[in-house]
């Protein structure tokens, strides 16, 4: 058994960058990502009839609705930054049910790197949408005693983030290799299953939470006027 | 570098390389499509309302011009009815009048009949009469009636003035006999002339410049005859008279 | 005993009460999110997007006090600062 928990397995040193084994399976997982949903987005724009493009729109639907409920109104980049990180952390949680093969999201700083990703975009996406005094103004909202406060929410949510995915993947992924190591045929399936799930879970609550984060930056202007 | 850092900084790049591959190779086609079929679907949305508007407009004028149609058929029927009603009523007035000029000309010819039917009727019993006396007379036939014919004709023509009475011719249906004579040269005074007509059949006819006084057999039975069937103008009026 | 196998040995044991005291508040607290969310299902059965998401969020908020707890658990089975590495 290797537990490799928040240690990081180099697989080789190019001069001074290490080449590490998330490195590989992240971007496996992504090369699996753009080949198995390239062709429904071809499929999507050659032919609207099919399986493929028929589970594209569906998703793709789905995905518009939260956004539009999230922020109030539909906004493309957000549609597209929610549905990859889903896409991104369904993906890697299923490759990780391959023998051998850990999800990059049982990696720390694979997950806070994601958790980084979403503290960035929020005030990205706030200053984008309701320009730099709009969005700092929130800071201050009810009153200016509370800006601390503020910042330690941020701060605390993102790395609730990062841990949350982190803790749910490496359990899961941990109990699996326990039970593993400790009977091997047969008996992990349902422990597999339930990982698989947890991971789909914590995707759509990772996906919702950030759209959640970014879209209260979006609408800020839109509570203070309500 | 730490690998952990490393890990980090390359997690970061690469989940944005993915977000922009996905952004580019998967969700950009869908939105278009969905777009796009909102956009077609908005559009046949409009052309049907469009449409159903154009439904409704023509089945308005559709609607109205049942309408009218109805109400022109009514008129026309009423105004049929109307006419209908009035040729009825004309051919029912026609009618009843060619009833009343047929009856009015069945009674005329009922009438006619009647009427030809009498006047045959008349004719016939003065045929009859005529005969019968013409018989009688010829059955009393003799010096017996000629005397009595004599005796009537002296009787009339004493009413005459005496000097209308000459010159006066008498014809008789046999010679006179002496008694006769008598009597009459006693009313007409001498010269007389006298003149044998047979047809006459019995008694004399007396001609004066006052007049004749005929007292033949055949006058009688003449005078009988047209006291049956008395003689009648044109019109009939006798005979309504002896109807009435 | 020497003093890494006595830092050890309460390591291990720290990590277990941890795991086990953090999981009974998030257990609590998880129970009340779904009995609530059920009980607006039912009485919302229309909102059944928007109360699913929301109870979602909810529990993984207070799913990661739970976390929190796993991580320091596992910081102190693999990643003890006091202890040497292996």
């Amino acid at each position: 058994m290797s537990a490799e928990v928040f240690t990081e397995h180099v697989i080789v040193w190019l001069g001074p960058v290490p080449l590490t084994r998330t490195m590989a399976t992240s971007v496996a997982t992504s090369l699996f990502l753009w080949g198995a949903l390239a062709p429904v987005g071809r499929a999507v724009a050659r032919a609207p009839e099919g399986r493929l493009a028929a589970a594209g729109r569906l998703m793709y639907r789905f995905l518009r609705d939260l956004v539009t409920e999230t922020v109030g109104h539909p906004s493309r980049g957000l549609e597209v930054f929610s549905g990859s990180l889903f896409l991104f952390i369904a993906g890697a949680s299923l490759l990780g049910q391959l023998p051998g093969f850990a999800p990059p999201t049982t990696n720390l700083a694979a997950t806070s790197a994601l958790a980084a990703l979403v503290f960035l975009a929020v005030p990205f996406a706030g200053i984008r949408a309701r320009g730099l005094a709009g969005y700092v103004k929130r800071y201050f909202q009810p009153s200016p005693l509370l800006f601390p406060l503020h910042l330690v929410s941020e701060l605390s949510r993102t790395l609730a983030l990062a841990l949350r995915l982190f803790g749910n993947m490496m359990s899961g992924h941990l109990i699996v290799a326990l039970i593993v190591a400790l009977v091997g045929l047969l008996v992990p399936v349902p422990l597999m299953a339930l990982d698989l799930l947890i991971g789909l879970l914590q995707a759509y609550i990772f996906t919702i939470l950030a759209s959640v984060y970014i879209g209260a930056a979006i609408r800020v202007g839109e509570e203070e006027g309500a | 570098m730490s690998p952990a850092f490393t890990n980090f900084l390359f997690e970061a790049v690469n989940f944005l390389v993915l977000a922009a591959v996905l952004g580019w190779l998967l969700f950009k086609p869908i939105r278009r499509a969905l777009d796009a079929e909102q956009a077609r679907h908005a559009q046949e949305a409009e052309a049907a309302r469009h449409q159903r508007e154009e439904a409704e407009a023509v089945s308005r004028a559709a609607r109205a011009e049942r309408e009218a149609a109805g109400r022109e058929s009514e008129e026309r029927r009423r105004a049929l009815l109307a006419s209908a009603r009035d040729e009825a009523l004309q051919a029912a007035e026609a009618a009843k009048r060619v009833q009343v000029e047929d009856r009015r000309r069945l009674e005329k010819e009922l009438q006619d009949w009647r009427d030809a039917s009498a006047a045959e009727l008349v004719d016939t019993i003065g045929r009859i009469a005529a005969e019968s006396v013409r018989r009688l007379l010829a059955a009393l036939d003799g010096p017996a009636l000629d005397l009595a014919l004599v005796r009537a004709a002296c009787a009339e023509l004493a009413s005459v003035p005496a000097e209308a009475r000459a010159p006066a011719s008498v014809e008789s249906a046999r010679p006179l006999d002496a008694r006769a004579r008598g009597l009459l040269e006693e009313v007409l005074g001498a010269g007389v002339r006298e003149r044998v007509v047979t047809a006459l059949g019995a008694g004399v006819r007396v001609t004066t410049p006052a007049g004749q006084v005929d007292a033949t057999a055949l006058s009688v039975a003449r005078q009988a005859a047209r006291a049956v069937n008395p003689p009648r103008d044109a019109s009939g009026a006798s005979l309504e008279g002896a109807d009435a | 005993m020497s003093e890494h196998t006595i830092l050890a040995l309460v390591s291990i044991i720290t990590a277990g009460l941890t795991m086990a005291l953090g999981a009974i508040g998030a257990a609590f607290g998880e129970s009340r999110i779904g009995a609530a969310g059920m009980d607006a299902l039912a009485r919302q059965p229309d909102e059944a997007g928007a109360i699913t998401r929301n109870q979602f969020v909810a529990l993984a908020m207070v799913e990661s006090t739970a976390i929190f707890c796993l991580v320091i658990a596992l910081v102190l089975l693999f990643a003890n600062p006091l202890l040497p590495a292996r």
